[in-house]
């Protein structure tokens, strides 16, 4: 396969292409807009279509109108235009239509900056209005990125559930070599789909129950999909763990500079490993879990001010101390400030 | 001595700004009053404004968005840039954004370029998406140089695949862009390559032109190699049973 060179925003726009979108509805943000302006040279070359919309709201209104006709589409956009994309997402999810999108996350609050964070993770999964959820994904690398877009679609039409891609500006930003995969041939049934109806019942793709009783059953229906993705979906790296009487708790970029300490206090003798949630939901619990007796000090490390160490609490349920230390603002951390956490860790566990 | 100002120019992430910061460090060991201009105005990361240190302990001075400014997304060319291309006392490079959209900036200053001494060098690396052919890059340079308003003078060669680059990989890509140079008649201006592979090659020069020797400025710290992190798609299978909607 041929190695190239990309930016992770062109490697996911390019991952997307291949993996069958030939839709894609965007609105610029820093630091994403490599997406929308590859799409909009690309797409026109594989007979798909590219609109810059008037707005985040807009775009997202878009693609659900796209998926709901049958295609394969996707759109981007980073932290704050997220948040105008989250109603229609929320309509994507009771109308179980089929969709990609991207968040490439930048600091916040408000308008933020447009250096790299994690501060969206209770966005991504604790996601808009109405029980719903996504089902997300959180790359470490740029060629992870290509291959969890590519999975993404098949998710998404398997599931007929909204996939969401989050990635710090530093994924979006960085370059490095990746390979495309051939796409999946998996062939997927969508019947539901409103195509021109010649010989059938018309479909109806809606989000609208106004009897209580159909909506809640709609709502079991959707928790049971939840609950096949808890089962069959979860994905997790773990580093190092099989001894390990620490443990880091990280995702994405935090992951890989985690990784970079990791390895710098094991040549000190400190048993430290690190659990990398990939799938953010589901979330790995399992993965967590199965350390309590084992691990003493889990420290979840993230860009943010701590948002998924709730869901590392919520899986140790108290078995194990759950630390924290993040930088924010678009402050990276480095290797060297993780590696003094374990150190001091390593010492009050010995003590 | 080659013209006072050198334009780096290119398509996005060919490697401009890495080879821009080290044009200007290795100018400043041999000529008085070397600036740097930082003209991208499309890229928010990894940009030349983020080595001020190091250029001003070589006594580079550095032309970009001042204090908080440089943290932004805002299109902003300092006054000085036009002031240093006036200045004939200046050895000025100018770090121009990537493709025709990062080239713009740079049309905005030609009428003032123009009557100066000045080179235009397109940074090539054939790993990369559109210009890994004649073609591709044909039509870059067509776009790059219908925005900057001024034609390329020379060909770089940067040929990389980041942390995956080897001997074998510079040796392949450099004759690619060497012919690419000869097909459109425009000259090789140098070859780059990290100093530790232009050590394993024993060369300081190839195709008749000098090798730049590069070290990654702009990578951060933590930065290692991303075959590291296993494959995501054999995850599923190492799973044990999560527990279910408690």
């Amino acid at each position: 396969m041929e190695k190239l060179l990309m930016k992770g925003s062109e490697a996911i726009a390019e991952a997307a292409v291949r993996a069958g979108c030939k839709l894609f509805f965007g609105y610029p943000i820093t630091p994403q807009n490599e997406i929308p302006e590859y799409m909009s040279k690309r797409l026109f070359q594989v007979g798909g279509a590219f609109v810059q919309a008037e707005s985040e709201v807009a775009a997202s209104n878009m693609i659900y109108g796209s998926a709901a006709v049958g295609e394969r589409v996707m759109t981007s956009s980073s932290s704050p235009g997220m948040a105008l994309k989250q109603e229609a997402i929320s309509y994507c999810a009771g109308a179980e239509l089929p969709v990609v999108i991207v968040n490439i996350m930048r600091g916040g609050p408000g308008l933020g900056g447009i250096q790299p964070s994690q501060s969206d993770y209770w966005q991504a999964t604790k996601p808009g209005h109405g029980d719903f959820h996504s089902l997300v994904l959180a790359p470490a690398s740029i060629q992870e990125a290509v291959d969890l877009v590519m999975d993404a679609f098949d998710l998404a039409d398997q599931y007929r559930n909204p996939v969401l891609i989050l990635a710090d500006g530093l994924i979006g930003q960085m370059m490095e070599p990746v390979t495309f995969r051939q796409p999946t041939e998996r062939v997927f049934d969508k019947s539901w789909a409103v195509t021109g109806c010649v010989d059938r019942k018309p479909n109806i793709v809606n989000s609208l129950f106004l009897q209580p009783q159909d909506l809640e059953d709609h709502n079991h229906k959707l928790f049971r999909k939840y609950a096949q993705m808890e089962r069959e979906e979860v994905r997790v790296e773990e580093y190092l763990m099989d001894d390990a009487e620490l443990a880091i708790a990280a995702y994405g970029t935090t992951a890989r500079i985690a990784r970079t300490a990791v390895d710098a206090a094991r040549t000190e003798g400190i048993k430290v490993g690190l659990i990398r949630p990939i799938t953010l939901f589901p979330f790995p619990k399992a993965a967590f879990e199965r350390y309590v007796g084992q691990v003493k000090v889990l420290l979840d490390v993230e860009m943010s001010m701590g948002q998924m160490i709730e869901d590392v609490r919520l899986a140790v349920h108290d078995r194990i101390p759950v630390r924290f230390y993040g930088r924010v603002g678009g402050m990276v951390p480095s290797p060297g400030e993780i590696l003094d956490q374990i150190r001091t860790l390593a010492q009050e566990v010995s003590q | 001595m080659s013209p006072r100002i050198r334009i780096y120019v290119g398509a996005y992430g060919s490697g401009k700004s890495e080879i821009a910061l080290e044009t200007a460090l290795q100018w400043a060991k041999t000529r008085e009053k070397v600036a740097i201009a930082d003209l991208d105005l499309v890229n928010p990361y990894f940009r030349s404004r983020e080595s001020l240190t190091e250029l001003a302990r070589a006594g580079v001075e550095l032309l970009a968005p001042p204090g908080p400014l440089a943290g932004a997304d805002l299109p902003i060319i300092v006054p000085q840039v036009r002031g240093a291309i006036e200045d004939p006392s200046k050895h000025l490079i100018l770090d121009v954004g990537g493709d025709d959209a990062g080239s713009r900036a740079l049309g905005t200053l030609a009428p003032y370029v123009e009557g100066q001494p000045w080179e235009l060098w397109m940074v090539v690396n054939n790993y990369r998406p559109f210009t890994s052919d004649l073609e591709g890059l044909r039509a870059t340079i067509e776009r790059v140089e219908g925005s900057a308003r001024l034609k390329v003078t020379h060909l770089v060669a940067n040929p990389n695949l980041g942390p995956d680059t080897d001997r074998d990989l510079v040796e392949a890509g450099a004759a690619r862009i060497a012919g690419f140079a000869e097909a459109l008649g425009v000259p090789l201006g140098a070859v780059v390559m990290t100093a530790d592979i232009a050590d394993q090659m024993g060369v300081t020069e190839l195709y008749g032109v000098p090798v730049i020797r590069l070290s990654r400025r702009l990578a951060p710290a933590w930065y290692e190699d991303p075959s590291r992190l296993s494959d995501s798609r054999d995850r599923r299978a190492q799973l044990i049973k999560p527990p279910l909607m408690r």
